[in-house]
């Protein structure tokens, strides 16, 4: 498609000047908070990791060793049925432990891939 | 070039953004401006787009040019500005006989200053639609091609030649009409 000249030469001499204070400074401004604000949220991310890690290496010592310890010690003394409540209440607990652990790593990887 | 600083803010020196809205912050803003009939509104949306850009920059592809991919960023900011009123909607062929481009004088405002005669196109430009003037400044002011266009605004090609053809009807009219007042 051709070029009018006339229009061209027309269109070109009116350019919009941009007003007030200087754009790119803005612009920059805007784009380094958000630099920072990225930042501190992958700073956040990588403690959120540790402590779940941490918390995961946990688990064993958590959830099997020390309940069961103490369970065993308090129904010992109260003449309970060991098999019977260690049999149900220790495999729940595993399974809301596991549960929760795996919502929160669902949650970290997803904000990570964001913050990629 | 582009693509050099754009490598290199994706690694990291985000200081180097600076060189592309130095080079980009003017034409984006009349892009804008074609859109949204206010300079602190448009300002908003160039602010936005550029912003927008900086996050998405790792997904710029180059299958088109940066330049390209950027006014198509301002573009849906300045939409998102005007809440989508209508533009490019109702795109039809012009009546017959409606069609010829009347002749003007481009010299009719020779006698003003610089600045009145700014003002003289602007108010022009101003007055047609914001489909209108957004596809003369592309095509004239940015000398983008008809692909690049519709890349930018996704009008279809007939579209754009009808929207160019109509808005250069329209220019010159109004042209006409303020440079008579004028004189």
């Amino acid at each position: 498609m051709e070029k009018d000249p006339i229009l061209k030469q027309l269109i070109q001499k009116g350019n919009h000047d941009i007003p007030g204070r200087n754009l790119e400074d803005r612009i920059m401004e805007k784009v380094d908070f958000l630099v920072k604000m990225k930042q501190g949220q992958r700073k956040n991310l990588r403690i959120s990791w540790f402590f779940l890690l941490f918390s995961l290496g946990l688990i064993p010592v958590v959830l099997i060793a020390l309940p069961k310890t103490l369970l065993v010690h308090y129904l010992t003394e109260s003449g309970s049925d060991l098999a019977g409540i260690t049999g149900y209440m220790v495999p729940a607990a595993t399974l809301i432990a596991a549960v929760l652990f795996l919502v929160q790593i669902d949650n970290l990887y997803r904000l990570t891939m964001r913050l990629r | 070039m582009d693509e050099d600083i754009i490598r290199k803010v994706i690694d990291g020196e985000i200081e180097e953004f600076r060189h592309l809205i130095r080079k980009y912050q003017r034409v984006s803003f009349n892009l804008a401006r074609s859109i949204i009939k206010s300079d602190l509104t448009a300002e908003e949306a160039v602010q936005d787009a550029f912003v927008r850009a900086f996050q998405n920059l790792h997904k710029f592809r180059k299958k088109s040019s940066f330049s390209t991919w950027l006014y198509k960023i301002v573009l849906n900011e300045s939409l998102k500005k005007i809440n989508n009123q209508a533009f490019g909607s109702k795109i039809t062929e012009l009546p017959p006989g409606s069609a010829e481009i009347p002749s003007i004088d481009p010299e009719a405002i020779e006698h003003l200053h610089r600045e009145e005669q700014k003002e003289v196109i602007n108010q022009v430009l101003d007055s047609l639609k914001p489909s209108e003037s957004l596809v003369l400044k592309l095509f004239y002011l940015e000398e983008k091609k008809l692909q690049e266009i519709k890349e930018i605004t996704g009008f279809s090609l007939a579209n754009i030649k009808v929207l160019l053809h109509r808005a250069r009807k329209n220019f010159y009219d109004i042209y006409t009409e303020v440079t008579r007042v004028k004189h």
